[in-house]
């Protein structure tokens, strides 16, 4: 319960939950829910006629074609299910990073939650994994709201400590996909933007709605850092003695440029992309992206 | 190199700082576990070789400007100052040598010359050791003493430099070094001679006999100081002569004055524009050079009307350049009312025209009878039997034109008619037996003997240039020439072999034809032939009417008033006895300059005079005696034509043999006098200006360092 009382933020809750996570696309559910599903069923709404096979069930004939025409038709309708969120976390140990209290797998850690909150508010589904250079932390799917302590247990459960492969990861949870649903990935997303563009176009192939939310920090961001340093690689032993004020400019183009190839990765993959920074409220990042998707529609 | 606080090169030590404060930051190390290695790693490498350049770089120019401050504090000189007693800080007695001649008036755009000299003669006056005794003269072509040996006093010699001011004189070491020596001669202790200047050429003429002179006191050193001297251009424009080309200045008729322009500049001048005013009104002339070489000479002839007899100044000015001095050149003249002149003839019947002066008359007053009493030469014309010996006072010269034999007592009045300043010109003729002029006073008066007349086997003269001030008109060849002139018959002379004696013209076989000499205060010009066309062509020739004015204006009763100065000479001026004892009043060039009161009129000998001796600026004065309100006299003041030179000479001219023409060393020139002459210049300046040059480099390349990272 105290892992649960850590993530799940009620401001953000709060925020978000009017606002709701809806699919953007169709989803294969395993159940009627809100959702638009691939499948033509027999629900309330009209879709289709058909010719009768044997084998369908005599109770959707269409009976007032029949009497005019003296030919068998079969009534079908539009079929609402519910989805699979995916979320995929990355507990590589440079999401260990945070100039402030605030690291950046706790921030990950508390979107994710809130988001597995949301989505199994409104009766879909989740499963989570956690990953790094493989899949370490799997939470099997749920869609009862009582399990979303279970959720934030396992999430907090977790500690980075290994380097990450993102497109591994990536490629290999997209072999595993069997049905369309939404992935969504929280990361820092410090791998090579090739690598990155590769899993994701994997990813896409499932006709699955894929959302990221690249989680940084505001150091990362801006460089502020003065004096004489010596940085420590947290993925591997590098190490670099500098003054950062005599790199400055010359990081912040080399990040910039890493930034606008992340966007233009997803733009390539028709993916949502949302910068979250850890100074700023949890809040802030997730209705800002549940506002823009429901205006978006 | 020496340094004259030498204990400040300690605080070079300080250059271990930057280098201190640089290892110090490296080794303040804070480590940070960094997640986005990847754009560290390659921000590094582009960057990491540059940056290190550049820290390097910092931390060397730091280092520099720390060595250079250091460096200026400890106010390095040349090494000739290793000897100065500067350093040893034993009591000096020194004399301090502060050139105020006009070259000293150039400027570098900023300040003159003379303000560098002076600051730096103030500064070296600070930091004489205590006990020290210094003395001060001030030197120009002579020197002022107002401090002429040395005192311990020595606010006194600093109040003294404070004083000083430029003159427009002359620069010549020669008296300043002596008087300084002499009062160094018999002093104890250390003993040094500074001389602050701009060390102009022209100043060391006499260099030999100062040499020499500076070798009777092997153990007194003399230090040259140049400041500013280098910075001063020495493009210059000056106007180095001007002068009257008219033989007798004329009220209301034309006067040619001829302006000389030089170039001392190493670049061609253009357009050099040069104006002649009268009195100091607007020009009334002016001429445009359309180029000047460097180093060359251009004579400008201009064309004035003076309004009225009495004193007249004439200006040329050129544009102001750095040098203001030269600009401007006045001279001062006095034109005289027409003047009396008497030509004592022979005749050989009634008409004019039989007369023997009859062309020279005519010459000396080409006008018209009735127009003849309106000339500014009033000739009258008589034979040597109506001479009256009482009057020949009234007359400012006496021709004898081929005149009868004349009574002895004539003969007497005559010499002392020259004595007083009277002109007398003889041309013997056919009257005049030769042996006539063996007769006493006849030897002492005439410059030649003159032995009885022969044809010369070549009547022609001798070519040209002719250096003889009467003749040197005709060097120009606008003004016609004298190649046609001939003497069919003349009077052999034998020169008199005194100095008073000049021969002005020869024939070509150097027979002399017109000579001069100086009797009294008078001139006796000789004529070899008479002007009378049987003996020679020249009272026919274009040039025999200038010449005979000119010969008019060269031995006329002229006015003993010296009206063009050199700097620094005296004025003095016959005044009428009844203004004995008044004030006398001096209104001296400078644009505002007011009358300055300069003493009394005084009685010398039996005649009441006045003097004006403040004359160290150049230009025009004007003299008042008691309440006038107009002037009684002007007078000018030129300055010396090689002052306008800015050309200096070599730092160590008195101990390296050198040529003072050239300024340059020569080479097979023996070795140096014993004294050990040296020139000492403190570089503390130039060592602090490099030290704000480079701090302002560290300041941009940080910055900029600071803005590409």
């Amino acid at each position: 319960m105290a892992a649960t009382h850590t993530l799940l933020d009620p401001d953000t809750l709060s925020r978000a939950e009017p606002l709701g996570l809806f699919a953007r696309r169709v989803v294969e559910g395993y159940r009627v829910g809100e959702h638009r599903s691939p499948f033509n069923g027999f629900a309330i709404e009209f879709s289709q006629h058909r010719e009768y096979s044997p084998g369908d069930d005599p109770r959707h004939l269409d009976w007032k074609v029949l009497g005019r025409s003296d030919k068998y038709y079969i009534k079908q309708y539009e079929q609402d299910t519910n989805y699979v969120a995916h979320l995929l976390l990355d507990g590589s140990a440079s999401m260990s990073f945070g100039s402030s209290s605030v690291t950046k797998i706790h921030y990950a850690r508390g979107l994710a939650a809130c988001l597995g909150f949301l989505i199994l508010q409104q009766r879909d589904a989740v499963t989570a994994t956690v990953f790094d250079d493989r899949p370490r932390e799997t939470f099997q799917r749920t869609d009862s709201l009582g399990k979303i302590h279970n959720l934030c247990t396992r999430l907090t459960a977790f500690t980075p400590a290994r380097p990450g492969n993102l497109r591994a990861c990536l490629q290999d949870y997209a072999s595993r996909l069997t049905a369309r649903g939404i992935v969504v990935l929280i990361s820092d997303l410090l791998d090579d933007p090739a690598d990155f563009l590769q899993g994701l176009r994997r990813l896409s192939l499932t006709r699955s709605e894929v959302i990221v939310f690249q989680v940084l920090d505001r150091e990362e961001i801006t460089f502020p850092l003065e004096g004489n340093v010596r940085f420590i690689g947290l993925e591997d032993d590098s190490r670099l003695q500098t003054n950062p004020a005599d790199l400055r400019k010359s990081y912040l183009a080399a990040f910039n440029e890493h930034q606008k190839a992340v966007r233009r990765v997803c733009e390539q993959c028709g993916v949502h992309y949302t910068l979250c920074d850890t100074s700023r409220p949890l809040a802030e990042a997730l209705t800002g992206y549940l506002a823009f998707r429901s205006k978006a529609g | 190199m020496q340094f004259l606080a030498p204990a400040a090169l300690a605080g070079l030590a300080a250059l271990s700082l930057p280098v201190i404060i640089h290892l110090l930051n490296k080794l303040r190390v804070r480590e940070v576990r960094w997640a986005a290695m990847r754009f560290l790693q390659t921000a590094a490498k582009k960057n990491q070789r540059r940056v290190k350049m550049q820290d390097l770089l910092l931390l060397i120019l730091r280092c520099l400007v720390l060595a250079l401050l250091v460096f200026a504090f400890a106010r390095p000189t040349f090494e000739a100052v290793e000897k100065s007693s500067l350093v040893a800080g034993d009591p000096l007695t020194v004399m301090v040598l502060l050139d105020q001649s006009a070259s000293m008036g150039a400027s570098d755009g900023i300040e003159t010359r003379f303000a560098a000299a002076r600051t730096a003669t103030l500064n070296f006056l600070e930091e004489l050791p205590t006990g020290s005794a210094a003395g001060l003269l001030l030197v120009h072509d002579g020197y002022a003493s107002p401090v002429s040996r040395p005192s311990r006093d020595l606010s006194l010699v600093r109040r003294s430099v404070e004083l000083a001011k430029p003159t427009d004189r002359g620069t010549d070491f020669q008296p300043a070094l002596r008087a300084a020596i002499e009062a160094l001669r018999n002093l104890e202790g250390r003993r040094e001679i500074h001389i602050f200047t701009d060390n102009q050429l022209a100043g060391w003429r006499a260099l030999e006999p100062i040499r020499e002179f500076l070798a009777t006191a092997p153990d007194i050193r003399v230090f040259i100081v140049t400041p500013g001297a280098a910075a001063a251009s020495t493009g210059n424009l000056a106007v180095t002569d001007l002068k009257l080309d008219t033989a007798i200045p004329v009220a209301g008729q034309p006067l040619r004055v001829l302006a000389e322009v030089t170039n001392f500049g190493d670049t061609p001048a253009n357009g050099i524009r040069l104006t002649l005013a009268i009195n100091d009104d607007a020009p009334s002339a002016d001429a445009v050079i359309s180029q000047l070489a460097p180093g060359g000479t251009r004579h400008v002839p201009l064309l004035v009307r003076l309004p009225g007899s009495g004193f007249h100044t004439l200006t040329a000015s050129l544009p102001p350049d750095r040098l203001a001095f030269d600009n401007r050149r006045t001279i001062a003249l006095e034109i005289a009312p027409a003047r009396d002149v008497l030509v004592v003839e022979s005749r050989r019947g009634p008409a004019a025209w039989q007369g023997t002066g009859h062309f020279l008359a005519t010459a000396l007053a080409p006008v018209e009878e009735e127009a003849a009493s309106r000339h500014y030469l009033h000739v009258t014309r008589i034979t040597g039997a109506e001479l009256d010996p009482s009057k020949l006072s009234e007359y400012a010269v006496i021709f004898l034109a081929a005149t009868e034999p004349l009574p002895p007592l004539v003969v007497t009045a005559l010499a002392e008619f020259v004595q007083n300043g009277g002109g007398l010109v003889v041309m013997p003729g056919d009257a005049t037996p030769a042996g006539l002029f063996l007769d006493t006073p006849w030897p002492d008066l005439l410059p030649a003997t003159i032995n009885p007349p022969s044809e010369p086997p070549d009547g022609t003269i001798e070519a040209g240039p002719y250096n003889y001030p009467l003749l040197t008109l005709w060097n120009d060849p606008a003004a016609g020439n004298l190649a046609a002139l001939r003497f069919a018959k003349i009077f052999p002379l034998d020169p008199v072999q005194t100095p008073e004696v000049s021969t002005a013209l020869r024939l070509a076989d150097s027979s002399p034809v017109i000579m001069e000499r100086s009797v009294g205060k008078g001139r006796v010009v000789l004529f070899a032939a008479p002007p009378v066309p049987a003996w020679t062509n020249l009272p026919l020739h274009p040039a025999f009417v200038p010449l005979m004015h000119r010969l008019y204006a060269a031995t006329a009763r002229a006015s003993s008033l010296k009206l063009n100065l050199a700097p620094g000479d005296v004025f003095q001026a016959p005044v009428p006895i009844d203004q004995l004892n008044r004030d006398v009043y001096v209104r001296g060039p400078a644009e505002d300059a007011k009358p300055v009161a300069v003493g009394r009129t005084e009685l010398v000998d039996t005649q009441a005079m006045l003097r004006a001796r403040s004359t160290a600026a150049a230009g025009r004065y004007a003299v008042y005696v008691g309440q006038n309100e107009r002037p009684d006299f002007y007078f000018a003041v030129q300055p010396p034509a090689d002052e306008s030179n800015l050309k200096t000479a070599a730092e160590d001219i008195l101990t390296s043999p050198a040529d003072p023409a050239s300024g340059e060393p020569t080479s097979a020139a023996p070795a140096p006098p014993s004294a050990p002459l040296l020139t000492a210049r403190q570089l503390w300046t130039i060592a602090l200006a490099a030290a704000a040059f480079l701090s302002c480099a560290e300041l941009l390349l940080a910055l900029r360092s600071s803005r590409s990272r």
